[in-house]
């Protein structure tokens, strides 16, 4: 494209019309060229915006922080705290006379913070998304209330044995209305609940599920024992994810980390509620685990670092670290980890 | 009369107080939540090593606030210019570092605090070259070589086409129609192709119909009232400088979007580009002289011809590499247009002595119309894109 044969003269009568081009050039050089230190970014007047891709790892990370505003409304629990929360239930004497562990759970429709600036109009079990732990021990009676807040209908169905009318599913409660489910506590281990009204993948990941924890008689060996439960977030409603998480808020425990201590027996209870996606998994990193699906054996089936469970599969997860730092757990499926199933735990 | 005027008054003042009275029906669903207009256009994107930048503009009815980004299924940060908040018209410039990979394909989801998608694909990424002044002389270059030399080497048919007698010439005019029509409708097409890049509410197509319109009876009033050119025994010189100006408008356009794709890296500028454009560009000044071909026009005419019809795809080559905007662009293209209508109704004219239509149509001239469209036809596949 390069010609010498070009006299200056018209060059130059060129020029005068590229004024005004050229007028911006300066303008167009400065923002392209890559500042060496991000930081200087903000001194352009650039401001930090999305989530930053494995946050306290990337070097480049300097100024972000997804700052996620804590929810106001009630019942409300920050993924921090619900890691530890478990709802034991009220203990009752029932009319006739039965001791009955009794739980109250409501079905709330409730716009909830899942990113910066961004939130999702979920249906949610007292507020959060998932819905509050229940814990009773093998044998207890158990009494849940269930109430529906909700302009919709739902239902309350639990994994696990019980009578026919008891299973949450041809029971439909209407808006405002109410139903009591009560049966026994068996057998001992981990099984989550979630509505079960048609069109059934709508009511799942609007946000009703949670987890029954159903201790054996004789109480598992002490341990910090921790609730994961995997589940995604479709935003604009196409029928696919555009964030994973465990326990409600992308990057949460990367963002800040779960501190453990050295040699502390830890005890995850992991349950995979993530609707759209055939599977979810979970992968500990520079250790290994023993893995008890469904918690319903009190020996392990397998010892590994990375397990798999498709939607409504569960188990439990036990292991220590012996050495000190931070270690990261996440989905070994890289597309879930990178969009938010990621966490750190910080080992002191 | 003074009725009439209060009843002017009257009306005017009921229809203020109407317009400050009116607030919102509240009681149907069309408050802000329930519509969800949100609008986002990725303008222009830069790919650097490690980094993307973009320009975005808002054309929707609506503030969009943005939440987060989504680069091929992994959540992204960036930097924004100003603030996450992209007013209705406004634009913003954002800074993403990724370490992208060439030509593997970048797919750009930016998710709004409404959950509205606005997603882009770069299918080809490359490196975009940053425009400097040091690109001014590749530009010039590039529209010398794509506007000014194809010109000049279709004004040097003169000396052929001077010695053609009253039917050839008529043939040759009509010729010309089927270049200029061909180029015209090319035009159209063009313009309707980029208006999807552009945001709704700058309604490119009113613009752009408008342009042509305005165009068409603004350069038919100005020959109208003789101000093209005062010389009235000169009237078919007259013509070739209208052709030219059409001609010249359609080549400012047409630089645009070759400066643009040029500094955008979504074309390869190779070779056979240029000389694909150059020779269809030679027809363009086939075009220019035949309404003079048989008649004597000082030398001076032919060059100023010639900067007419090609210079300005030099200035549309270094505004389009520099601050190219598809908007422009559009307008461009429809003044050319008009600019090109409103030369073949001239042509027309000039034909026949004010009987547009009367005994033009003849088989001569219908097959030179076919000629002109084919040969523009045949050029323009070597710059297909």
């Amino acid at each position: 494209m390069k010609s010498k044969k070009i006299h200056r003269r018209d060059i130059i009568k060129i020029l005068g019309t590229a004024g005004i081009a050229l007028a911006s050039a300066p303008f167009i050089n400065k923002v392209n060229s890559i500042p060496e230190n991000l930081d200087s970014m903000t001194s352009l007047g650039m401001k930090p915006i999305g989530t930053p891709p494995m946050h306290g790892i990337d070097p480049n990370d300097v100024s972000f922080k997804n700052s996620v505003p804590p929810r106001q409304n009630p019942g409300f629990m920050s993924p921090m705290e619900f890691l530890t929360h478990f709802d034991y239930g009220k203990i009752i004497t029932d009319s006739d006379g039965e001791i009955k562990r009794e739980f109250n759970l409501n079905v709330i429709p409730q716009e909830i913070n899942i990113a910066h600036n961004l939130s999702y109009p979920a249906w949610t079990f007292n507020g959060i998304v998932p819905g509050p732990t229940l814990r009773a021990t093998a044998g207890d009676k158990i009494k849940i209330n269930l109430g529906n807040g909700d302009s919709h209908s739902h239902t309350l169905h639990f994994h696990g044995v019980h009578p026919a009318d008891m299973d949450g599913v041809f029971e439909i409660i209407p808006p405002g209305g109410n139903f009591t489910y009560e049966f026994i506590a068996e057998p001992f281990g981990l099984f989550p609940y979630h509505c079960h009204v048609l069109p059934l993948s709508k009511h799942i990941s609007k946000g009703l599920y949670g987890t029954l924890i159903i201790d054996p008689k004789k109480p598992r060996s002490k341990a910090k024992e921790l609730v994961m439960i995997m589940n995604g977030f479709d935003m604009d409603f196409d029928g696919e994810n555009e964030f994973y998480t465990v326990n409600g808020i992308p990057n949460y425990y990367a963002e800040n980390p779960i501190n453990l201590k050295l040699n502390e027996q830890i005890r995850i209870y992991l349950v995979n509620m993530t609707e759209f996606d055939l599977i979810n998994s979970f992968h500990l990193h520079a250790n290994m685990f023993y893995y008890y699906p469904n918690g319903t054996m009190l020996s392990p089936s397998e010892f590994t670092d990375t397990i798999m469970q498709c939607q409504g599969m569960r188990g439990i997860i036990e292991f220590k670290y012996d050495k000190p730092g931070k270690f990261l757990f996440h989905a070994h499926q890289s597309e879930f980890a990178e969009l938010g199933w990621l966490g750190i735990f910080n080992v002191e | 009369m003074k009725l009439k005027y209060s009843l002017s008054l009257v009306s005017s003042l009921s229809l203020i107080i109407i317009l400050l009275m009116y607030t919102p029906p509240t009681n149907i669903s069309l408050n802000e939540d329930n519509l969800q207009l949100e609008s986002l256009t990725f303008e222009k994107t830069i790919l650097e090593p490690g980094s993307i930048t973009i320009d975005l503009v808002n054309g929707g009815p609506s503030t969009v606030s943005l939440s987060q980004i989504i680069i091929n299924d992994s959540l992204w940060s960036g930097y924004i210019s100003d603030s996450e908040q992209i007013p209705r018209l406004g634009k913003a410039k954002l800074f993403i570092p990724y370490d992208w990979v060439k030509n593997e394909p970048i797919h750009i989801t930016l998710l709004s605090s409404k959950s509205i998608k606005f997603e882009h694909v770069i299918d080809n990424p490359v490196i975009t070259p940053i425009i400097g002044v040091e690109h001014l002389s590749n530009f010039i270059m590039l529209g010398i070589y794509v506007g000014i030399i194809p010109v000049f080497i279709g004004l040097l048919w003169f000396p052929f086409l001077s010695k053609i007698d009253y039917k050839k010439y008529n043939f040759l005019l009509s010729i010309t129609i089927g270049l200029l029509l061909f180029l015209g409708f090319n035009s159209i097409v063009e313009a309707m192709e980029l208006m999807e890049f552009v945001p709704l509410a700058f309604q490119s197509s009113t613009i752009f119909v408008f342009s042509i319109l305005i165009s068409f009876l603004v350069l038919q009033m100005l020959t109208e009232k003789n101000i093209v050119t005062s010389n009235k025994e000169k009237p078919f010189l007259r013509i070739s400088y209208m052709i030219a100006l059409g001609i010249g408008l359609h080549n400012l356009s047409e630089g645009l979007a070759i400066g643009s794709a040029y500094s955008l890296a979504n074309i390869a500028l190779g070779t056979f580009l240029v000389i694909g454009f150059t020779l269809h560009n030679v027809t363009e000044g086939v075009a220019i002289i035949s309404p003079i071909s048989t008649k004597k026009v000082k030398f001076k005419n032919l060059i100023f011809l010639g900067i007419l019809g090609g210079g300005p795809t030099i200035v549309g080559v270094i505004v389009g590499g520099f601050a190219y905007t598809t908007f422009w662009a559009i307008i461009f293209l429809g003044i050319g247009a008009g600019a090109i209508f409103q030369v073949i109704y001239e042509i027309l004219k000039s034909i026949n002595h004010d009987q547009i239509f009367k005994n033009w149509i003849t088989p001569t001239n219908v097959l030179g119309l076919i000629v002109g469209a084919l040969i523009m036809y045949l050029t323009g596949l070597l710059i297909a894109v």
